[in-house]
């Protein structure tokens, strides 16, 4: 087994979880992590603002995780590591701040039937097409610029910054505000 | 993954980036990590890297020193099987030896014809196993192997002394055994007199009963120095007229308890048939 095991690179998160429950060696779950790191990092970074509290958070994680991971029955790594991920930066938050919020983003739920409507190759519904294209043009002038630019013309947010000449932050919510302002409008439209 | 890490270190424009962009409106998991990204300002793939060269190293260590016991581990075997060949070798060798320097020592009339095609035989038999030994013969016994072998017609007296003087010589180069020979005067006197030998002193039981008996009582020691210990202890005694072994002597040492288990070994065992040669007995301590 020593000698000729399968190289670990090619197993699935699946494999690798159920191989480190077998046999108890943390290679499996070290592989498995590192395929997360940038993820992991990410979300750290958002959630602490700081690289190098970010960085000790996800090494922290994998010491947590490392040695009551096989009590655990995870189905899908990926949504698991996720929310454990997430718990763990709210927990250090809430460590500096006791009042912080942690309930971040629900606009997922919100945005996903408009996501479908966005996407060109799925507008065969007539009145739904319709009703988007009114909102969109009841949309204030920079939340209809960034949708366009997004969703029609494909273009990075680093891309529409340099056109536009806007800050980064403020494209993102125009696209955020402008989704859910034409979500709105359709839903009205469509009730109509 | 890939693509998230090009989107990080890129300039992140492009179709590229928007598709990772677009992506995260429907993967919560993959939006944080990208306003993360977007928000704080670093060297975040190097960053990346390091952690995850920590995470291995962290995890890699344990699973290379287990890789690196189980090499020992093997080495150890192997070596443990080789030493075990090597060591039965050696004895079949000692064995052989045994009886030609009890032969040697025999000072009584000259040979019969038949121990001495016995003692060809074995003579040729012992050289096939020394063969890397035989370079360093002497110049005196330049024999070649194969005449020995041919020498089913019972060969002179005098011819076959200088025959068992070579093997020894041989067997004399060979630093491991050499020690037990210690019958280098021996060798010459019997040489000089031209005297071949006869027969080599038996246990009552007969040698293969007797060896038997070695195998089956050898206690091995336990003490802290000599457990575990391998290896071929060489006792040397003489007959009494009762039949039993006197004078024990080691002749090769081995581990201060060891040779004390081959000596109660000799001493307590089987008896001899009364002989005024002297016997040597290797007892064998197998790995």
């Amino acid at each position: 087994m020593l000698f000729f095991r399968r190289n670990i690179s090619t197993c699935s998160d699946i494999e690798l979880l159920q191989l480190y429950k077998e046999t108890g060696k943390s290679d499996y779950f070290g592989e498995l992590y590192n395929r997360y790191i940038p993820l992991l990092y990410g979300l750290c970074l958002k959630y602490l603002q700081e690289e190098e509290k970010a960085q000790d958070a996800v090494m922290q994680l994998f010491e947590d995780l490392l040695p009551k991971l096989s009590r655990y029955e995870i189905r899908e790594f990926r949504t698991w590591i996720y929310s454990v991920a997430k718990n763990h930066c709210f927990q250090l938050l809430r460590k500096e701040n006791p009042e912080i919020a942690t309930d971040f983003d629900r606009q997922f739920v919100e945005s996903y039937d408009l996501l479908h409507l966005l996407d060109k190759e799925e507008t065969s519904d007539d009145a739904r097409t319709a009703a988007l294209k009114h909102c969109l043009e009841k949309l204030p002038e920079p939340q209809q610029r960034c949708i366009l630019s997004f969703f029609m013309e494909e273009m990075s947010y680093i891309d529409i910054v340099e056109q536009t000449g806007y800050q980064l932050k403020s494209v993102k919510s125009y696209i955020q505000n402008g989704k859910r302002n034409l979500k709105s409008c359709i839903e009205k439209r469509m009730a109509q | 993954m890939k693509n998230l890490l090009q989107y990080i270190q890129g300039s992140r424009k492009g179709k590229e980036a928007h598709r990772l962009e677009k992506e995260a409106m429907r993967d919560p998991f993959l939006s944080d990590a990208l306003d993360g990204y977007q928000t704080v300002e670093g060297n975040h793939v190097e960053s990346i890297e390091a952690m995850r060269r920590r995470i291995s190293r962290r995890t890699r260590s344990q699973r290379d020193l287990i890789a690196k016991w189980s090499i020992a581990a093997s080495l150890l075997i192997c070596l443990g099987f080789g030493s075990y060949f090597w060591f039965n070798r050696e004895v079949g060798l000692s064995k052989e030896l045994q009886s030609m320097v009890i032969q040697e020592e025999a000072v009584t009339p000259p040979l019969p014809p038949e121990p001495v095609i016995a003692q060809a035989a074995a003579i040729g038999e012992l050289q096939e196993k020394t063969e890397t030994m035989q370079k360093k013969a002497p110049a005196a016994a330049k024999k070649p192997e194969a005449k020995m072998r041919q020498a089913a017609p019972p060969p002179a007296p005098l011819a076959a002394a200088p025959t068992t003087a070579e093997v020894l010589s041989i067997v004399e180069d060979d630093a491991d055994v050499a020690e037990m020979i210690v019958a280098e005067e021996v060798v010459a006197m019997d040489v000089t007199m031209g005297h071949a030998p006869i027969h080599r002193p038996e246990p009552v039981i007969g040698y293969k009963a007797y060896e038997e008996y070695l195998r089956k009582e050898l206690i091995r020691p336990q003490d802290s120095t000599c457990k575990g210990i391998t290896g071929t202890v060489v006792v040397e005694f003489h007959i009494d007229d009762k039949g039993r072994p006197v004078n024990l002597e080691v002749k090769r040492s081995l581990c201060a308890s060891a040779d004390k288990e081959a000596l109660r070994l000799i001493e307590k065992g089987p008896d001899w048939k009364v002989d005024t040669a002297r016997v040597i007995i290797p007892i064998l301590f197998a790995p």
